[in-house]
């Protein structure tokens, strides 16, 4: 019996998880995150589906106040405003926003302009033309800046 | 010879390096840096938009400074410039530009700049049948020309 015993011990192997894999993959991906650490950025609120038109400017700071267009729709910091369109002729609907501004803040803060390439000036330009009305003056168009290997082609 | 040999595996076993905090670390890493990544590096183009506040002042100011207007209608750009708060359009100043000839533009612009020093705004409009894509090329070639005068836009009157 003790003959036994003894030698199960023996058979037992020596299992230990080597984390050197894992270690290097997160190494990578640690590095690749941090190239990419932009918080600002980061708190730009729009859809998937909207992208931004090219240009070469850069951007400072994010403006607290941040409304993205579309064809159909008007989101207010991420939160869509029932029954405005940018196309909306009558100002009673344009009031929910002013109101929605109001909520956000008494001052007339710079505001980002957030819209999709392919959209048409036109609702960029009733937006914006609506935002003068209440007295916001200063815009900021979000655009994505263009890639080094696009401008070399 | 062979205990000693023994004696030195043992202590090589012993100094096995524990990556766990290191790991511990990463993980908490990792999360916080993907929230806080941004894989589209982003811009922004400013502009003024002519409000009540700024209406009298802006007036004031540009009564003796040359302003550039650029109309962007039909994949064309028209530049113009007005003095005297646009009572006096400058015929030779004006200029059309097609959009594939905005380098043509920034050139064009560079040279105001060294004849006159005194732009003091840049008026763009745009029709509302444009491409958004299409007013910003117009509105970044602006910003780059080193014009150094502020970007206001024409908008719809709103009641």
């Amino acid at each position: 019996m003790l003959k036994l015993r003894s030698s199960k011990l023996e058979v037992k192997p020596n299992i230990t998880t080597s984390l050197t894999p894992m270690i290097d993959m997160f190494t990578t991906i640690l590095i690749f995150l941090i190239i990419n650490f932009a918080p600002d950025e980061s708190r730009v609120q729009k859809t998937e589906k909207t992208l931004p038109p090219k240009s070469a400017a850069q951007m400072k700071a994010i403006p607290k106040i941040q409304i993205e267009v579309t064809e159909t729709s008007i989101r207010l910091n991420g939160k869509a405003i029932e029954g405005l369109t940018p196309m909306s002729e009558d100002i009673q609907v344009w009031n929910i926003l002013k109101d929605e501004l109001k909520k956000i803040n008494e001052k007339a803060e710079p505001v980002l302009l957030i819209a999709d390439q392919d959209s048409n000036y036109g609702i960029v330009d009733s937006t914006i033309g609506h935002l003068a009305a209440q007295g916001y003056g200063e815009v900021y168009l979000l655009t994505r800046r263009e890639d080094k290997k696009e401008n070399l082609q | 010879m062979s205990l000693i040999r023994k004696r030195n595996k043992k202590i090589e076993q012993e100094a096995e390096l524990s990556l766990i905090p290191v790991m511990n670390l990463f993980v908490c890493l990792i999360p916080f840096l993907l929230i806080s990544a941004a894989f589209v590096r982003m811009g922004a183009i400013k502009v003024d938009v002519p409000s009540e506040s700024k209406g009298s002042q802006a007036d004031v100011e540009q009564a003796s400074k040359l302003v550039l207007t650029f109309k962007l209608e039909n994949g064309k750009v028209t530049v113009e410039g007005f003095s005297q708060n646009f009572q006096n359009n400058i015929a030779s100043l004006k200029k059309v530009f097609f959009l594939s000839e905005l380098e043509l533009m920034k050139t064009y612009l560079l040279e105001l700049k060294s004849k006159n020093e005194s732009v003091q705004v840049s008026l763009f409009y745009a029709t509302q049948e444009s491409k958004y894509q299409d007013a910003i090329s117009v509105l970044n070639a602006i910003e780059t020309s080193g014009l150094e005068s502020s970007i206001a836009i024409a908008t719809g009157m709103v009641d």
